[in-house]
């Protein structure tokens, strides 16, 4: 299977996607990782406050099982998408579509750490 | 890790994962689809892993009616009994079905146990306490013989069509023998997912079935499904609700089929007039009282329950989780687990991420039984 990337967005190993505008992220799941995940059930959105890079943003539920999401970026969560939490599916249906949470960035250099789609799709035809 | 016979088809086909040593098919196109096609319409699942032991010889009746704790001798046209096998502190080795093939016996289980079921029969085999040497033969016959589980309401056309057989006619867990392009079938009315249906035991190469299965227009289903509709049918699962411990902390600390209620059932699997192994252990638990029971959850509040969160009543831990998850048909968190009190209709709360969430007793199953499930209301 063909997992769909798009350019111009920050990817993570744990394959949560950053689309920066400004000094603003929008936080994403890649399409693989929907895939992965299977039909997702249920997202506990993150609450508003600061995170850390690499730490636990939020869990996300498939019927199968619990998974952990991570930020991508340190920064301050300003807003969430509270369509998920009705309608979780939207994940699975368009993942660069159905964002999770907006983070007011901290420190831009830390995008740097992050992969471009062409890095991040050589990375996920790695795993598979 | 061990495949099924159809590895090639599922691999092509599905998202594939482990499970108890084998490799399994998960999902062909989305848990949601499957379950659907099994609640609506017909869906099929390749359970070839489920383990399958012949018990046979002169003695194979004496022998099993000691190891399992129903009483396996109720003659055909019922041909099929649920039962446990017990270690003799009463805790549950495995769960499964014996069948009466008339010249032997075919144990059936799910796939965790398997060496252990095994072992344990052998054991018991050459076991003192079964006095004189006995003439019972156990052979493992799970690689060789594939089981394609077929479910839901428009199954019955299914059998009809392949098999000539109206499954309507059949009692629940009765068995035919019957044939596919001249090779031999057996056809049992059972299944895992609270509908109507039924299972089929070959040893040929299964692909040209399961393709005709296909083009009968049913979904194939992968092992999340099975899952998904089991627990929504409010089923046990070895390994979840039925279980043996390694380590036992105190006396009786076993998961014991009283635990589970299964000598309150109408054909209760424990057959109390027979000697059987765990039977003692099971009248002194009966005598100093049952500590823990099986009961069914629903959730009020909004989450997912599952295996291992934590069961409280007005803030006091009561039990645990053993399996949950989103029912699809309701749409609402479902669970199976074990409480020290409770009550269908009485309301608890289950700790999701550190939080006590509402949730409800229920009597299984999950859905309505007059809409879905073998007897709905057509």
């Amino acid at each position: 299977m063909k997992y769909k990337t798009k350019e111009g967005l920050y990817y993570t190993k744990e394959h949560e996607w950053l689309n920066v505008e400004d000094g603003t992220g929008t936080v994403g799941l890649s399409h693989y990782a929907a895939e992965e995940l299977g039909d997702i059930a249920y997202i506990e959105l993150p609450k508003p406050g600061k995170v850390t890079q690499g730490g636990k943003l939020c869990e996300i539920e498939s019927v199968k099982a619990v998974s952990d999401i991570y930020a991508p970026v340190s920064g301050l969560v300003v807003e969430v998408n509270n369509a998920l939490t009705d309608s979780p599916e939207l994940i699975n249906q368009d993942s660069y579509a159905a964002w999770i949470c907006k983070i007011d960035i901290e420190d831009k250099k830390e995008i740097e750490k992050l992969m471009s789609a062409q890095e991040y799709a050589t990375y996920v035809e790695s795993l598979t | 890790m061990k495949k099924l016979k159809l590895y090639d088809w599922h691999t092509a086909h599905a998202k594939m994962g482990e499970y108890a040593g084998w490799h399994m098919p998960l999902w062909y196109s989305s848990v949601k689809n499957e379950h659907l096609a099994v609640r609506n319409n017909v869906g099929i699942f390749d359970v070839s892993h489920m383990t399958e032991i012949y018990v046979g010889g002169k003695d194979a009746l004496k022998f099993l009616q000691y190891v399992a704790t129903a009483d396996v001798s109720i003659p055909p046209p019922i041909s099929t009994t649920y039962t446990t096998f017990l270690n003799e502190r009463g805790g549950i080795k495995d769960e499964g079905l014996i069948y009466n093939l008339g010249d032997k016996y075919m144990i059936v289980c799910d796939a965790v146990a398997m060496e252990k079921l095994y072992s344990w029969l052998m054991s018991l085999k050459g076991a003192a306490s079964l006095a004189g040497d006995l003439d019972v033969g156990i052979t493992n016959k799970t690689f060789d013989i594939s089981l394609l589980s077929v479910q839901g309401p428009k199954a019955r056309a299914i059998a009809e069509k392949l098999f000539s057989i109206d499954i309507q006619d059949l009692w629940w867990f009765q068995c035919r023998e019957t044939e596919y392009k001249g090779e031999p079938v057996l056809l049992s009315k059972s299944g895992y997912t609270g509908e109507n249906g039924f299972e089929l035991f070959v040893e040929m190469d299964p692909l040209p079935l399961w393709e005709n299965l296909l083009e009968l227009g049913a979904a194939p289903c992968g092992l999340a499904t099975r899952d998904t509709t089991r627990i929504e049918a409010g089923y046990t699962l070895y390994g979840h609700e039925t279980m043996e411990k390694q380590v036992l902390s105190q006396p009786y600390d076993e998961y014991t089929p009283l635990h589970a209620g299964f000598h309150l059932w109408e054909f209760s699997p424990i057959k109390w007039e027979k000697d059987f192994v765990g039977k003692e252990a099971l009248e002194i638990q009966k005598r100093m009282g049952i500590d823990k029971n099986l009961i069914h959850l629903e959730m009020v509040d909004r989450g997912i329950p599952r295996e291992g969160y934590i069961i409280t009543k007005a803030g006091t831990p009561i039990g645990e989780v053993t399996s949950g998850t989103q029912s699809v048909i309701t749409g609402k968190g479902i669970a199976i687990g074990y409480s020290s009190e409770g009550k269908p209709g009485e309301s608890v709360e289950i700790i999701i991420r550190e939080e006590p969430r509402k949730a409800t007793i229920v009597t299984p199953p999950f859905y309505d039984p007059k809409k879905y499930g073998a007897f709905r209301e057509v």
